[in-house]
């Protein structure tokens, strides 16, 4: 796709950044040049200097809203007062994406403040499928479900998370954030390949990607990769975002870097450097259409 | 496989700090073992809490210490877990668990500060709305005065203390702490925000009840009668809190 045509689908053309308070102020006067900011939902649902921030900046850029707690897997039903509150916030800021996990967050009325792997059934399926709609509904728009960063799987999984957000895509009509990050997370943690991980998602489904950086722990001797958006991104994970570019050439990208937050400028070097991995790929992709 | 409820059940059951053997029982192992792999979402859980709690109660965090507080965060986080996703809705009971425990008992201005450091989050995330200016009271129609109510500020609210929390709080905030004269007490401090910025006062005695009073509803000209019975400047009363940003600004059918 080029600039023009993602234009002219009202897509921003450049990457974006998290909106996290400790860069408020800065981006607020600053203005930086970045394609658009994506905003965690839960910390603008109360009154005050934060959402007047993103009020602020919702004057000058697109905004994301990516809810991190809605709990679309949560076996126990969604909190509808919760989603009020989702629905006023996205009332007020017109954001042009809204997004969800696919994972469950609590249950017996505790919120436990992470993002719980689902097993891959029909039974987990048909239940997010339902809270996806109902989401949806209340909202009267489509929204987008990530693929969430894995430390287990289950015994019992009918079926792959491809196969899960495929089939949750096709029942809703949700659209899917690809988090690359994600992606290598899970299959250094559970194995298997990324780029045929990549592979199994439905292209026209992808509405947004994800890029982060993540850090590799020691448990008992063993490896373990966390998802914990405290650095730059990692080479192998760029690599995949540019695969990612060439299967989802619409899909809008986003750095996060949600702890050990850098300086604003560093955020927006990580973010230029999306934008030139994209180009070239652009560029390659150009090139091969012509010799052909 | 146990159903979704159960399995959920059971992996809350684990982060809560309970038994993890049935949620490991269904999660699949190779390489890290199946407990190992839950223990990293129990973990997540307790760290990303405590985290939290840190953010929002600093100060009570540098009194005890980063150690002892994590240990004291862990218990609470376990005991009293979020309720929602917000997180800076999380801690409104600290105080009260920090009141109970006796290893504190000698440490007794600890939940006061946590207490100050609530308000001053409550305040931060209150709602906006322009505060009160005395020009606005002054321009009031004088027929409107004994009956004038005012209405506290979204943000503003009261502590008392036996102790000087306000002073403690001060202290803390640079890297060597300066001495605090705990026999300072008892304070009544009102927290309030003007535009970004969380500011608090230590109110004079008899001030903090006109504020109640009004807060609570009651109308101007009794209110100040009662500061002057009980022997306080009501004038000098009302400046203050009006000073310290405690009122919205008047309804626009009193500003004409």
């Amino acid at each position: 796709m080029t600039e023009t045509e993602r234009l002219a689908a009202g897509l921003p053309s450049r990457t974006g950044i998290g909106f996290r308070a400790a860069h408020h102020r800065a981006i607020v006067d600053g203005r930086p040049d970045v394609g658009w900011l994506e905003a965690h939902a839960e910390n603008y649902m109360g009154g005050g200097p934060a959402p007047r921030a993103l009020d602020a900046v919702r004057r000058d850029y697109d905004v994301s809203l990516h809810g991190v707690g809605l709990s679309l897997g949560g076996a126990g039903g969604l909190d509808l007062a919760h989603l009020e509150r989702l629905a006023a916030l996205a009332d007020r800021i017109q954001p042009f994406l809204v997004s969800e996990h696919l994972s469950w967050s609590g249950a017996g009325g505790a919120y436990f403040n992470d993002l719980l792997p689902l097993p891959y059934t029909e039974e987990a399926l048909a239940l997010v499928a339902a809270h996806v709609d109902q989401v949806q509904m209340r909202l009267g728009r489509q929204i987008l479900v990530e693929n969430p960063s894995a430390y287990l799987g289950y015994i019992e999984a009918e079926m792959d998370e491809g196969e899960f957000l495929t089939a949750l895509a096709g029942r809703t009509g949700c659209g899917l954030l690809c988090d690359v990050n994600n992606i290598f997370v899970t299959t250094r943690n559970l194995g298997g390949d990324p780029l045929a991980w990549l592979a199994a998602l439905p292209a026209g489904a992808v509405g947004e990607i994800h890029l982060a950086g993540h850090a590799v722990n020691d448990a008992d001797g063993a490896k373990v990769w966390i998802d914990d958006h405290g650095g730059p991104v990692a080479e192998p994970v760029w690599a995949l975002f540019k695969a990612a570019c060439r299967r989802f050439p619409r899909a809008p990208a986003l750095v996060e870097w949600d702890s050990n937050i850098p300086s604003l400028d560093v955020l927006v070097a990580e973010a230029a450097r999306a934008d030139r991995h994209r180009a070239a790929v652009n560029a390659r992709e150009a090139g091969d259409a012509v010799a052909a | 496989m146990p159903s979704l409820p159960r399995l959920q059940q059971d992996f809350g059951a684990a982060i809560l700090g309970g038994d993890s053997g049935a949620i490991a029982a269904a999660v699949a192992g190779g390489g890290l073992a199946a407990g190992n792999r839950v223990a990293i979402h129990r973990n997540h859980f307790v760290i990303s809490l405590t985290e939290a709690l840190a953010t929002t109660f600093p100060v009570v965090r540098r009194l005890l210490g980063p150690d002892y507080f994590a240990q004291v965060a862990r218990r609470h986080i376990g005991l009293s877990p979020p309720a929602g996703p917000c997180l800076f809705e999380y801690g409104a009971d600290f105080a009260a668990m920090l009141q109970r425990l006796p290893a504190l008992a000698d440490y007794p201005y600890v939940p006061d500060v946590a207490r100050l450091e609530w308000l001053i989050n409550l305040a931060y995330h209150a709602n906006d709305a322009s505060t009160l200016s005395l020009a606005a009271v002054a321009a009031a129609p004088p027929r409107l005065w004994a009956g004038l109510v005012l209405t506290a500020h979204p943000a503003s609210a009261l502590l008392r203390s036996a102790w000087p929390v306000d002073a403690i709080w001060r202290a803390h905030q640079d890297e060597v702490v300066a001495d605090v004269d705990l026999s300072a007490g008892p304070v009544a401090i009102l927290v309030s925000r003007r535009g970004d910025d969380v500011e608090w006062r230590r109110l004079e005695p008899g001030r903090d009840e006109l504020f109640e009073a009004l807060a609570d509803g009651q109308a101007l000209a009794p209110a100040l009668e009662r500061s002057a019975v009980i022997g306080i400047d009501p004038v000098a009363a009302l400046t203050d809190l009006i000073d310290a940003g405690a009122f919205t600004e008047l309804p626009s059918f009193v500003r004409i």
